[in-house]
């Protein structure tokens, strides 16, 4: 087992004290809008739990993507005074739900369009240098194939 | 356009008449009738058949047709075409002509000669040998010498009477065969006349003077002289008593033509009377003929295949004529003992003893019966002909002889081994000309070279070529017509080439005699005779031979050569990889075959430096096409590494993005929920 860095460790207490933190001051406002959030982070803890240490790109993602659509939705209710249930509020899980599918999305098809992106590159150079071939034996006739290269 | 397909002769040949009533026409004017013979002037090798001349038929003319089993003297014919002199028959024209056996014959025409020939009845008297013969014969011959011909055929019956009624002599026709060819040995001298009759050699003027001599005697004795005696007899009592002593007794010599008889019928060639002497002496000049020196016999003879010798070189001659006995004899004591105590010959001894010491390094260091009998004959005597295995030959007369050996199975085994034995080059050392010699060794090396070779080109044909620069080409591929050069052969290959099969094979005999006649090289008939195994490079030169005979033919058209050289110079076409330069060749040739002409097809293909940069640039590209492979290669093997190595990339951005994304999702958030 690899031995944990004291440092992250220290990083990992500070972030968790700063969440205990908000959660307590969400718990003082609300105990629902508490729930709210904790139950939104659930697929990005889920990712978490998936993913090993180190590469959790699916839980930086989803996660991201979540608390991105959480806080507006917290902090308007909080500031704006506006009376609103935010557990039992459809809309908020809807947004909520388009954050998680995007953030999911996002994990997904970026390295794929990026793999896509690169056999192409490489499908058109041999295009090119297959072209280049042909010229050559147009000009100077077949004998010049060889199979050293394969 | 002049036409140079005939070399030999003015005219070309033509066939005239019905299969039934076939004659031979030559130049046009000279009809030669191959069904009226005229016997009187026919030999061993040749026919003779009247002539009629179209313009004067009132001329009885004769044609001496060869028979194509010897060589004729073209060269001579040449040289004596438009000789007039009243002491030789005038060779009106010759050339080649159509026969009735569907080949190709050299003819000579010759006015018959009204008098008819001579017939030696008896006894002539001295005056009349001197006045008929000697006198009107004298500025023929000295006319011929002039021209370089040798006459080599003087002999009674071969003189004829010019006028009816007449009595001067003429010499008749000496064209037709080889030199000497018809001579008894009699008319020859010791050096040439145990020589077969085709290597006896063209000879010099002193081979003609010993005839006129040897042909008075004749007359003086109304018979051939040595008539009846046993021709080795004959030759050993020449050697041993002098050619006069040997056929008339000193006291049966007229006085009065006692010295030009001895002048002229000396052995000794250097003392011989020449044409001025004789002429001199017949003007009333006193000329001393050459001492009488007899020749040292001894006592006691030696015997050798029942004849008895008493000196040297009629043991030579012997030793020449029964090999396998004289062999013996010289790996014997008795022979040596002989020449040293009875002949009195300590230096023949010592020959002998050093021919026997020293076996001859070509024949792996031990002389066979036949290679020593050789060796010492031509150690003994040094000035006559070769002496191999039964066959003898003067170095000079090689060509007729070699072409009449090929004829026999047996005798051209024993011609080729002579050559290759290197005997012509043993006996051309011991002769006295020098320069000469030297010049004949160089040559007899080459044909020794040639004569084993093995290449197609090469060998007895090749020899034979080149020792008889006017011979036709023996080649089947010519069908019997007279083809006598380089460029008569190309335009025959052309007609060839013309006909329903274009494909064009050279067999050896035409390869050996384009060889011989235009010095083609061994690569280039290579590519004649076999194409498809040969390099481009050399097509190339088979197709420059071409070129350069169609210049030699005036640039007359060759369309069927051109053909069969369009396919050379397809193939050299295709043998350049740059296509467009191909395409660009193969374009020249197409235009330049249907025009016939050669020269631009060779034009066309030879361009200089072309092979190499074509070698160059299709290098250059090979190693192109594979480095551009190699990195396609590269590619694809590195397709699935690339492929995941993106695929980690995009997953590490994926935060980035998540990023990007968050900041508008927040903003998406905040304005969605503000206008609720």
């Amino acid at each position: 087992m690899r031995r944990r860095d004291p440092q992250t460790d220290s990083a990992a207490v500070l972030l968790a004290l700063v969440i205990i933190g908000f959660a307590f001051i969400l718990g003082l406002y609300s105990m629902h809008t508490l729930y709210f959030v904790v139950l939104a982070l659930v697929p990005a803890a889920f990712a978490a739990i998936i993913e090993p240490r180190g590469q959790r790109a699916a839980t930086i993602s989803i996660a991201s993507l979540t608390l991105a659509t959480v806080t507006p939705l917290v902090l308007s209710t909080m500031l704006a005074g506006k009376q609103r249930d935010l557990l039992m509020s459809a809309e908020a899980w809807s947004f909520v739900g388009g954050a998680i599918l995007a953030g999911l999305a996002i994990f997904l098809c970026l390295p794929a369009a990026a793999a896509w992106h690169e056999t192409g590159r490489a499908k058109r150079r041999i295009e090119a240098l297959r072209k280049r071939q042909q010229e050559i034996e147009e000009t100077w006739g077949s004998e010049v194939r060889t199979t050293v290269a394969r | 356009m002049p036409d140079d397909t005939s070399s030999a002769g003015r005219g070309t040949p033509e066939k005239v008449g019905t299969a039934s009533n076939q004659e031979a026409m030559l130049s046009g004017n000279y009809v030669l009738s191959p069904n009226t013979p005229v016997p009187a002037y026919a030999g061993h090798a040749l026919t003779a058949v009247e002539v009629t001349d179209r313009r004067t038929a009132a001329e009885p003319l004769v044609g001496l047709v060869c028979s194509g089993d010897v060589v004729p003297r073209v060269e001579a014919m040449e040289a004596l075409r438009g000789l007039d002199k009243d002491g030789a028959l005038p060779l009106r024209d010759f050339g080649a002509v159509d026969w009735p056996d569907n080949k190709q014959r050299m003819a000579a025409i010759y006015p018959q000669a009204r008098g008819g020939r001579l017939a030696l009845a008896g006894p002539l008297p001295a005056w009349q040998i001197i006045d008929a013969f000697w006198k009107p014969v004298i500025p023929a011959l000295t006319e011929m010498h002039g021209r370089a011909v040798i006459h080599r055929a003087i002999r009674p019956d071969n003189l004829y009477i010019r006028d009816a009624g007449g009595s001067a002599l003429a010499l008749g026709p000496c064209v037709a065969v080889p030199p000497g060819y018809d001579q008894p040995d009699i008319y020859e001298p010791l050096e040439t006349a145990s020589a077969d009759p085709t290597g006896r050699g063209e000879g010099s003027t002193r081979h003609d003077m010993f005839a006129l001599g040897m042909t008075a005697v004749a007359m003086l004795l109304g018979r051939e002289p040595g008539a009846g005696v046993d021709k080795d007899e004959l030759m050993i009592r020449r050697i041993e008593l002098g050619s006069l002593a040997a056929v008339i007794a000193p006291e049966n010599v007229p006085p009065e033509i006692a010295d030009p008889l001895r002048g002229l019928l000396t052995d000794i060639g250097g003392e011989r009377w020449t044409l001025k002497d004789l002429a001199l002496w017949l003007k009333g000049g006193k000329i001393a003929p050459p001492l009488t020196r007899p020749t040292t016999l001894a006592a006691k003879p030696l015997a050798i295949a029942g004849k008895q010798v008493r000196c040297t070189r009629s043991l030579a001659h012997m030793i020449g004529r029964a090999w396998s006995e004289g062999a013996k004899l010289l790996r014997g004591e008795e022979l040596r003992r002989w020449l040293r105590q009875e002949a009195g010959d300590a230096a023949s001894a010592a020959l002998v003893e050093h021919v026997l010491r020293e076996p001859d390094p070509e024949g792996g260091g031990f002389d066979n019966d036949v290679l020593l009998a050789a060796r010492a004959v031509i150690a003994l005597d040094p000035q006559g002909p070769v002496r191999y295995c039964g066959l003898a030959v003067a170095p000079y007369g090689l060509g007729p002889f070699l072409f009449d050996a090929a004829k026999n199975r047996e005798k051209m085994e024993i011609a080729v081994s002579l050559v290759d034995q290197g005997l012509l080059q043993k006996l051309a050392d011991r002769q006295p000309d020098r320069r000469r010699a030297t010049r004949q060794v160089i040559n007899f090396e080459r044909l020794r070279r040639w004569i084993t070779s093995p290449q197609a080109w090469e060998g007895l044909e090749r020899c034979i070529y080149d020792l008889n620069p006017r011979l036709p080409c023996l080649s089947p591929m010519t069908g019997g017509k007279w083809i006598a050069n380089g460029s008569a052969l190309v335009a025959e290959f052309d007609q060839k080439a013309q006909g329903p099969n274009p494909e064009l094979k050279i067999d050896g005999a035409a390869a050996a005699f384009l060889a011989a006649r235009i010095d083609a090289d061994g690569y280039t008939l290579m590519a004649l005779m076999s194409p498809e195994t040969v390099e481009e490079d050399v097509l190339l030169d088979a197709i420059h031979l071409f070129a350069d005979e169609q210049v030699n033919l005036n640039l007359r058209p060759l369309p069927g050569i051109a053909r069969w050289c369009g396919k050379l110079g397809q193939r050299i076409a295709e043998s350049i990889h740059h296509r467009p330069t191909r395409k660009e060749l193969l374009s020249r040739i197409e235009a330049a075959v249907p025009e016939g002409n050669i020269s631009a097809l060779y034009k066309a293909l030879a361009i200089d430096g072309l092979k190499d940069a074509d070698k160059r640039g299709f290098d250059d590209a090979k190693s192109g096409w594979e480095r551009i492979e190699s990195e396609i290669w590269a590619i694809e093997r590195a397709a699935e590494r690339i492929r995941l190595h993106a695929w980690r990339r995009g997953r590490d951005n994926v935060p980035l993005a998540s990023g990007a994304g968050s900041i508008l999702a927040f903003l998406a958030t905040l304005f969605l929920d503000s206008i609720r």
